[in-house]
């Protein structure tokens, strides 16, 4: 009776019918912090990937002296190829980026295409890609490095890659991480006393039969199962129901962003739980819901343990 | 079987439930304990059932020194000696299979071997024909039959009751003791407390009176 998952699901129905109430409220509560737990990583996992995906358009512009001869530009450009994380090179003469400011600027002074007095104050330049773009703070000091070794080499005038950007950004997806990382952290706590204070109501009702139990020899790790089962199963099923609810906010969304034109272009950006993330939060919520029973029965000492701190 | 040497058991206030007890069991007795309420009855029972250790002196059950047992063996311990209570002590919501079969299942026991076992146990006990039925539908008679057949169950060697009879009209209280005579012509040590001193007269055993903690064979 108490040696299979079987009987642990029996009781698990038996605290249900007994404590519909109490039991209830505890799924409600866990079902609750689950979705917030879901949200914020759901949140936090599809803005990362949305910084990233802006993170590799990242690129650094080298401008060139005036001086600098077609020999010296494809001596620049075998240096700069050596150097690491550069992927590609495209040059970018005087008059080609004289022709791109005219055209985007033509719908703001349209008789600018046509001046042909028109200076050229565009110097000729390197448009520098870079391997994996930049993500992390790591990559903004490889990029911060590959600046300076980029406008120490001779004919560079100047280097750009648009630095409080950068730096802002990476500074953003770090405190993204962080606190998403926090905030889930300090759900899950949470959630370990909500299932705990289940278990510890089932206890108190079952006392009785934990003292049977006892009294007929069963071990300590025998009378915690069922209770540790409960708390699982309770975990799990709350952590499947906040995916089912993530699954409809996510869709929700979606429907949301997809009707914004302005937003509807990062809809292919994001996406739901992959099969990955989804067993491991249905895992961590059922782990969850085990860790909370286990640590508020792991004290169980009636009989014996007890009359043992008594006489001490 | 059992052993008592120089037992005080002293509570907070101070309160002495136990005062120099001095006893021996032998294997195979049937023992009556007398005494009025709060004698130290139920303080004696508790510590033969290891639910409460001496404060000075040694006890022994079935080989086991209660007072320095330790706790990871205690569980060990009870699968050896078997208990009735007064007010039965069955798990509600279950059947009476499922509470006689608990001390064998608790043992790992194999199931064709439990089923056997707890059929033979309900023949003994004349509730073979109840072993589906939830407790709760059950007399306070029947209760206490299932009660004595998951006591006995796992062949015990040492068999202690508290007010068995305690909640029963006479009728049933003969039935029991019969029952309980039977397990202990079988070899099981058995060792009873009760208020009833008619049962007590009737049934011609060595009894111990308890008054103020201290014991006296009488």
């Amino acid at each position: 009776m108490t040696s299979s998952i079987k009987d642990d699901l029996r009781s698990f129905r038996r605290s249900w019918i007994h404590h519909t109430g109490m039991q209830l409220a505890t799924f409600t509560v866990l079902t609750a912090t689950f979705v917030v737990v879901g949200f914020v990583l759901s949140l936090s996992l599809n803005l990362n990937r949305l910084l990233a995906s802006w993170g590799d358009t990242v690129t650094l512009t080298a401008y060139l002296k005036e001086e600098v001869t077609t020999d010296r530009l494809d001596a620049l450009r075998t240096e700069i190829e050596k150097l690491p994380i550069v992927s590609k090179i495209e040059h970018t003469p005087r008059e080609a980026a004289t022709e791109r400011f005219k055209s985007q600027m033509a719908s703001y002074a349209p008789g600018l295409l046509e001046d042909s007095d028109f200076a050229n104050p565009f110097p000729a330049s390197l448009r520098i890609s870079l391997v994996g773009g930049v993500r992390t703070e790591e990559d903004v000091k490889t990029l911060e490095n590959l600046a300076k070794q980029i406008g120490a080499l001779s004919g560079i005038e100047d280097v750009s890659y648009g630095q409080s950007w950068v730096q802002n950004y990476s500074g953003f997806v770090a405190g993204l991480t962080t606190s998403g990382s926090v905030m889930m952290f300090i759900m899950l706590i949470g959630g370990l006393f909500v299932v705990g204070n289940s278990i510890r109501a089932s206890i108190a009702t079952r006392r009785e039969e934990i003292e049977i139990l006892e009294l007929i020899g069963a071990t300590a790790g025998m009378i915690r199962r069922p209770y540790v089962t409960e708390g699982a199963f309770m975990g799990f099923l709350a952590s499947v129901t906040a995916l089912a609810i993530c699954f409809g906010l996510h869709l929700w969304q979606m429907s949301l962003l997809s009707s914004n034109v302005a937003l509807a272009r990062i809809v292919g950006e994001i996406s739901f739980f992959g099969a990955f993330v989804t067993i491991a939060f249905t895992l961590t919520g059922t782990a969850l819901g085990a860790l909370g029973a286990w640590l508020t029965i792991r004290k169980l000492n009636h009989g014996w343990s007890a009359s043992q701190k008594a006489s001490a | 079987m059992i052993s008592f040497s120089h037992v005080y058991k002293t509570y907070a206030g101070p309160t002495h439930a136990l005062r120099d007890v001095n006893l021996e069991i032998q294997k195979g007795e049937f023992i009556f304990l007398t005494g009025p309420s709060g004698a130290g009855k139920t303080t004696l029972f508790k510590m033969i059932s290891a639910f409460d250790r001496p404060s000075s002196g040694a006890v022994s059950v079935a080989g086991y020194d209660i007072g320095r047992i330790d706790s990871s063996q205690v569980p060990f311990f009870r699968r050896k000696i078997g208990v009735i209570f007064q007010d039965f002590r069955l798990l509600k919501g279950r059947s009476v299979f499922e509470n006689v079969a608990l001390p064998l299942e608790i043992r790992g026991e194999r199931q064709p071997l439990v089923e056997r076992r707890v059929e033979e146990m309900l023949e003994n006990v004349g509730l073979a024909y109840k072993r589906t039925s939830p407790i709760e539908q059950l007399s306070g008679g029947e209760q206490q039959r299932v009660a004595i057949a998951r006591a006995l169950i796992h062949q015990p060697g040492v068999l202690i009751a508290d007010e068995p009879t305690g909640n029963l009209d006479p009728q049933m209280t003969e039935e029991i003791m019969d029952l309980l005579e039977r397990a202990n012509a079988q070899g099981t040590t058995v060792f009873v407390a009760t208020h009833d001193h008619e049962l007590v007269k009737r049934r011609a055993k060595r009894i111990l009176g308890i008054r103020a903690g201290q014991i006296k064979d009488q």
